[in-house]
């Protein structure tokens, strides 16, 4: 028997996970994104204001150049302090609990950094805080994947004039990012992704701007009216208390109903354009966009599944707690958990709002426009800011700590049953029914079933 | 998509803009020849401006596709030479069938597309069929599309209120709200209203970011320049991008000295307004070419339009676009 050697192996990371392989994991618009919810989270921390009032982000803002040339990104939220400068620039937070009471999002230590090696060859952090001015630099050397060294120069002064905040450098891009940059398709995408992630931020106060545009919030507004004892167009809205998280989810019509005949084109376009679907916003921020699977409820508890028909149909479930460990964001970021109660709580009264919506819209199926008049009636409106129908007319929902508002819809003044008819045949037959019909082969095949039934229909009852 | 089937001679607009356009492909083609390219769009019923491309830039290969096979029946008895080739082909398989259509043609290298698009209902679908053919373009290639920007196809009421109901700024935020919601990552999301006369800018801002999403996912560092850029209004107003095809390695230039219709940049639309001018009209206008707009307008004695600054305005663009003026005279054939 040969003598046992003690040895020991190195367990630790290496330098090529963090800055090569580590960032493939994420998209280049989402790296950007972490790097906005930094300067919010410092925002947060900085802000003086009641984070559930009206705009206690006013005065913040985040400025981004993006060229082919650079990258920068500077705030006045407030800067690094001292006290969190050791651990800003270590790779995962050793403290997931720094921020206390506060509802920031960063977690996992690693947004700021891993948007650096994604973008940079070198890069350059700036900060000014009420305690003291610092930066520090990425060298091309430091972020070489062979080399080991993990230490970084960090050159400190006292306090600068001027306000509070961070500023991020990449003044060297890589090759790709910078021909990224040079694009005006993922320019125009990231400038809507801000919007869209940040829409309900920026409409308390926050503002962003990209090359100097600035940028407007995108926030769901819904067709609704005052309440009242008439059957009108109204969202379904619930408010409620679980394990202290505050729950909101307010479903209904964010346009008039989809004609058939646009149906049928759109079920062939492989891009919905629109707003439609469900999302889902965690202390303000967009976690989930316009979703239409079983995740929020679709296909599931009686709700059909997503269809273009359904395409007037948005929804907005919203969580807000100060500790951010309860919410149900995943943990690779931007994600939902889809499988936490609070979660659960919420998708319950989703299906229950959807399918008040989809069974409005299957009842005036085929006789759209007749519902037209009830949307003229109504307005859209903001849902987070003012559509308060669940707590100031809701009824206690049983056995949970929550109001919920069911609208009573419109019905068809017709109230026929009806039953859809649909079949298949070939191009060039409908074409030719269509000319017969029409003088025109190129109407909508819909429209020539419809003449050819109701033709028919008129036969039969002479 | 389909084609128009207006005869050219009830739309001066159009004919004015076809001519621009045969004369950009003569000022082009040449630097690789004309018989190194395919011409391929949907040719009508008649195949007019096959025969025209045909006729006056001496590309001989062309290709014509349309949905309808009836059309396409039609389309073979009309053909203007042997080497035309008319299929039966939707434009969303255009794409993909690209290769195959150059392929055709011996010795051909490059095309010269056109997506004459008239549907406003399909907007998306179209633009996502730009961006599928563009990103399987090689350098030398001209694209040229035309959409519908007939501003009540956005606003179909007018000022009825629709967009206070919608809870938009204004009738402008409004339309632009429903450009967005029918091609969404494609309008350029800066774009915050359309007023009554942006519509063309708004879709050719919305085609140069469909480019460059194009450009991006070719992978193969594909540029695309815009060198027409036209809008006009027979019946309903149309607006067209013409861009060619290049690459760092493989440069393909239009010379701004030579082409006079080269825009700044996307948003530097040509107007096509061509005054209705009697025959007797022209003559006399023609006649006194190298006077001034407004002394033109005096001696006419009388306006050509509503104004009197749109009277010389209109004398202008008949200076500006007089060599591209049609000018129709019936012929027994
Ligand atoms: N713009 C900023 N303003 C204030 N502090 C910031 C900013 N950007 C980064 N920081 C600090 O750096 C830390 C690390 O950021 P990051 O790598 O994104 O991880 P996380 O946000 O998960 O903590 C943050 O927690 C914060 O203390
Ligand atoms: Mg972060």
């Amino acid at each position: 028997m040969t003598e046992e050697t003690p040895a020991e192996l190195f367990g630790g990371p290496t330098k090529r996970f963090f800055v090569s392989m580590l960032t493939r994991d994420i998209e280049l618009d989402d790296a950007i994104l972490d790097l906005v919810d930094n300067c919010i989270d410092g925002a947060m921390r900085t802000t003086s204001a009641a984070l559930d009032s009206d705009k206690p982000y006013a005065g913040f803002r985040a400025d981004l150049t993006v060229t082919p040339e650079k990258f920068e990104i500077s705030d006045n939220c407030g800067g690094i302090p001292s006290d969190y400068i050791e651990e800003a620039f270590q790779l995962g937070r050793p403290n997931i609990k720094k921020d206390g009471d506060l509802p920031t999002v960063g977690m996992y230590g690693i947004g700021m950094k891993r948007a650096i090696f994604k973008m940079g060859k070198t890069a350059t952090v700036f900060s000014n805080a009420d305690d003291g001015a610092f930066h520090v630099d990425y060298s091309a050397q430091w972020l070489n994947p062979e080399n080991t060294e993990w230490t970084l120069p960090i050159s400190r002064q006292g306090r600068k004039n001027g306000d509070n905040g961070v500023r991020i450098l990449v003044s060297d891009l890589k090759d790709e990012i910078s021909k990224a940059f040079s694009n005006k398709s993922f320019l125009n995408r990231l400038m809507a992704g801000i919007q869209d992630h940040f829409g309900y931020l920026m409409q308390k106060g926050f503002e962003v701007s990209v090359n100097g545009v600035d940028l407007v919030p995108k926030t769901l507004g819904l067709y609704t009216s005052a309440h009242s004892g008439e059957s009108e167009i109204r969202p379904f809205d619930y408010s409620g208390l679980f394990d202290s998280v505050e729950i909101r989810v307010t479903v209904g019509f964010f346009r008039a109903l989809v004609r058939e005949a646009e149906i049928d084109k759109e079920t062939e376009a492989p891009v919905d354009a629109e707003a439609a679907g469900i999302s889902v916003v965690c202390n303000d921020r967009v976690i989930l966009l316009g979703d239409r699977t079983i995740k929020t409820g679709w296909g599931d508890a009686g709700v059909p599944r997503y269809h273009p028909q359904f395409r007037s149909i948005a929804g907005l479930i919203e969580f807000r707690s100060n500790d951010a460990e309860k919410l149900p964001i995943s943990t690779t970021k931007r994600g939902l958990d889809a499988g936490s109660d609070v979660y659960f709580a919420a998708r319950k009264a989703v299906t229950e709002g959807l399918k008040t919506f989809t069974s409005f819209t299957n009842r005036f199926k085929g006789i759209e426009s007749e519902a037209n008049e009830f949307f003229a009636k109504s307005a859209r409106s903001d849902v987070k800011t003012t559509i308060r129908l669940a707590q100031e007319h809701g009824t206690q929902v049983r056995g949970a700590n929550a109001k919920k508002y069911v609208p009573v819809l419109p019905e068809p003044t017709n109230k026929e049953s009806r039953k859809r008819i649909s079949f298949i045949r070939p191009d060039d037959e409908v074409r030719a029914v269509s000319e017969y019909l029409f003088q025109d082969s190129g109407q909508q095949p819909s429209i020539v079933g419809a003449e050819c039934f109701d033709r028919f229909l008129k036969e039969a009852r002479k | 998509m389909s084609a128009s089937t207006i005869p050219y001679r009830l739309r001066p607009n159009k004919f004015i803009d076809r001519e621009i356009f045969v004369d950009l492909i003569n000022h082009l083609v040449p630097q690789r020849g004309a018989s190194e390219y395919v011409y391929i769009s949907m040719g009508g019923m008649h195949l007019v401006d096959h025969s025209i491309v045909y006729r006056r830039t001496g590309i001989p290969n062309l290709y014509s596709f349309d949905h309808e096979e009836k059309t396409v029946r039609r389309q073979n008895f009309n053909r203007p030479l042997e080497t035309v080739f008319c299929e039966q082909l939707g434009s969303d398989q255009l794409a993909s069938k690209l290769d195959q259509i150059v392929s055709n043609f011996d010795n051909a290298a490059n095309v010269v597309v056109w997506l004459d698009y008239t549907d406003p209902n399909q907007r998306l679908e179209q633009l996502q069929e730009t961006a599928a053919v563009a990103m399987r373009l090689q350098p030398g290639d001209i694209l040229r599309v035309t959409v519908n920007t007939h501003i009540p196809t956005l606003d179909e009421n007018g000022d009825s209120g629709a967009w206070k109901a919608a809870g938009a700024e204004s009738p402008g935020a409004y339309r632009c709200e429903r450009l967005r919601a029918q091609i969404g990552e494609y309008l350029p999301t800066d774009l915050r209203a359309i007023a009554e006369t942006g519509f063309p800018s708004a879709m050719l801002g919305s085609i140069s970011v469909t480019l460059s999403k194009a450009s991006r996912e070719s992978g193969a560092g594909l540029n695309f320049q815009p060198v027409l850029l036209t809008s006009y209004k027979d019946g309903q107003r149309m607006t067209t991008a013409t861009v060619i095809v290049d690459s760092e390695d493989h440069p393909f230039r239009a010379d701004s000295k030579t082409w006079r219709f080269m825009p700044k940049d996307w948003m530097d639309v040509l107007e096509i307004s061509a005054p209705d001018l009697s025959l007797r009209e022209k003559y006399r206008i023609d006649h006194e070419i190298s006077k001034s707009s407004a002394d033109i307008n005096q001696s006419l004695g009388f306006p050509l339009s509503e104004t009197e600054n749109k009277s010389i305005a209109a004398i202008e663009s008949y200076k500006m676009l007089r060599r591209y003026y049609p000018s129709f005279h019936h012929t027994e054939a």
